[in-house]
């Protein structure tokens, strides 16, 4: 399968060519016009594309993992670890993502917002089911063990800290506010309220999950690597899709509970924080990059 | 000779120990076919809920992609002191909804009475628009007289089965004529509380509004039509008057 995927990856110049070539074979010998046949050759070219890329993304191929794990670290072997962390965070995340927009289009009602809080509900879901790996029992031959002691605040970014608190306060509010409001929707200001807090809770334990896991007595570089990739998953793994998910939450809030200019304003400003935090969780080079040097 | 081969199985044994820990630090990765089957279960998963919902099964949702509008008129009774009028809900799910409570979200008013009437599906208009996800159904008004037939309307709890539509209707009159503010925009909202019925799975209960179907939209004044068909707010010259809902209805009321 994996030499199937690399052979696509290599061969998608002539691939792409062939639902061309295929609709200018079919269409000739049913006297369509040279439009129809370019037209039905581009939509069949959109198509499989589309298909191939949502197949391909499905199934985890990772093609350019390599480059973008090539200045996390040196020695090969934890290159390795590091290669296994984000081609196994990025599959999570798109197949979490991808039923999340699914699950969306069902409760959207027309509200394109509702989809993308869906689909960042889903990444973030996704990027927290990649960690739990974290709570399966360790292998019985174990003998030894790393007693160094770590801290959450080693790990996770003072940014996301700071940004964890305030949803946290502001989602607080936002609960008692809404409970306590007349407004008739109101109720489901204070679900996505609550949801805001829930998502926050849930994000604090991962982290202690996922930083104080034991760690087996390993040599000093693949510990380093160890300690990279706890980071990486405390930071763009879970913690920023939460964030941003979280953000998301406050913003539907306040578009349930209010329709004021303030609300409006303040709608804008958690939707703008929503999707920073996701650009920010994104695996790019860069991102990465910044986690290695902060 | 000898040499070389214990230190190549020494090469072996320490990548084998190294990959060892690696798998304790995270677990290997499956092959790319066993990732593809688990992704595609779990997006196909989430289509089979997204479908189960949409159509229905899984919570009521009568309304959903549909936008629904209906004829409005109020008409007064003074004998009893209240204003009716109907609110149109269509059916538009796969599955049977029961109606088990109407509420009214009007400030001003006071919701006196309510009850429902079914309508088979070839009684309203439905109007498909070309190319879009929402259909707009169109239900016609009803006359006056079908107002004042209280043999037509049942009390709740009431079954809506797929492709009905029920017709909600509120009574209700001003809370306080002395301190009548009339409304400006929007107002008057029914809110109907949903469920599968007794005994049906899942036990979920759902509060919609009809906001598709207010007494007023965007500030346009209904009619008001007295018991006799005479109308309220229009002079004989056919003229709408510029007195507001609650003011007229206070007006006749008293």
């Amino acid at each position: 399968m994996k030499g199937l995927a690399d052979l696509l990856s290599r061969a998608r110049w002539p691939l792409l060519l062939i639902p061309v070539l295929l609709s200018v074979f079919v269409l000739r010998g049913s006297n369509s016009s040279a439009v129809d046949i370019v037209v039905w050759g581009i939509v069949l070219l959109i198509v499989v594309s589309l298909v191939a890329m949502l197949a391909l993304n499905l199934a985890g191929f990772d093609p350019d993992v390599d480059e973008r794990v090539s200045n996390l670290a040196g020695d090969p072997v934890s290159v390795e670890l590091l290669k296994r962390w984000l081609s196994r965070s990025k599959h999570f995340r798109f197949v979490g993502g991808a039923a999340g927009f699914v699950v969306g289009v069902g409760w959207m009602g027309g509200n394109l917002l509702m989809l993308l809080l869906s689909t960042l509900g889903g990444v973030a879901v996704g990027g927290a089911a990649a960690e739990f790996h974290s709570l399966r029992s360790r292998a019985a031959s174990a003998t030894s063990a790393n007693v160094i002691a770590r801290k959450l605040g080693d790990y996770v970014q003072r940014g996301d800290a700071v940004a964890m608190a305030a949803v946290a306060a502001v989602a607080a509010l936002f609960v008692v506010l809404s409970a306590t409001s007349s407004n008739v929707r109101s109720g489901s200001a204070t679900l996505a309220s609550a949801g805001a807090l829930v998502v926050v809770a849930i994000t604090l334990a991962m982290q202690w999950l996922v930083i104080v896991r034991p760690r087996p007595a390993l040599p000093i570089g693949l510990r380093q690597a160890d300690d990279l990739m706890r980071r990486l998953a405390a930071s763009l793994g879970f913690t920023k899709p939460a964030i941003a998910l979280s953000f998301g939450l406050l913003a539907t809030s306040l578009q349930w509970f209010g329709s004021d200019e303030l609300s409006t304003f303040l709608g804008l400003l958690f939707w703008g924080a929503a999707l920073g935090w996701y650009l920010a969780s994104r695996q790019s080079s860069k991102n990465l990059l910044a986690q290695v040097h902060p | 000779m000898h040499v070389v081969n214990s230190r190549s199985e020494d090469d072996r044994d320490e990548v084998r120990d190294l990959a060892r820990e690696l798998d304790q630090l995270i677990p290997p990765p499956s092959s790319m076919a066993k990732r593809l089957v688990w992704g595609v279960s779990i997006v196909a998963l989430a289509a089979a809920f997204t479908f189960l919902n949409m159509s229905g099964w899984l919570y009521p949702r009568p309304t959903f992609g549909s936008s629904v509008s209906s004829g409005m008129f109020l008409v007064v009774d003074d004998g009893q002191g209240w204003v009716t009028t109907s609110v149109f809900m269509p059916n538009n799910s796969s599955r049977s909804v029961r109606m088990t409570a109407i509420e009214l979200d009007a400030p001003g008013a006071v919701l006196v009475d309510s009850g429902v009437v079914v309508e088979a599906p070839n009684e309203t208009t439905s109007d498909d628009v070309d190319g879009d996800f929402a259909t707009t159904e169109v239900s016609e008004a009803m006359s006056p007289e079908e107002f004042f037939a209280p043999e037509v309307v049942s009390p709740l709890p009431v079954t809506i089965e797929p492709g009905e539509s029920a017709r909600v209707f509120v009574r209700f009159r001003p809370d306080d004529c002395a301190n009548a503010f009339d409304p400006i925009g929007t107002w008057g909202v029914a809110l109907v509380s949903l469920d599968f019925g007794d005994g049906e799975f899942p036990p979920f209960t759902r509060t919609i509004r009809l906001d598709d179907d207010p007494i007023i939209a965007n500030g346009e004044q209904p009619q008001l039509i007295r018991a006799d068909g005479t109308m309220v707010n229009i002079t004989a010259d056919g003229e709408q008057l510029d007195v507001g809902i609650l003011t007229s209805a206070c007006e006749e009321l008293s």
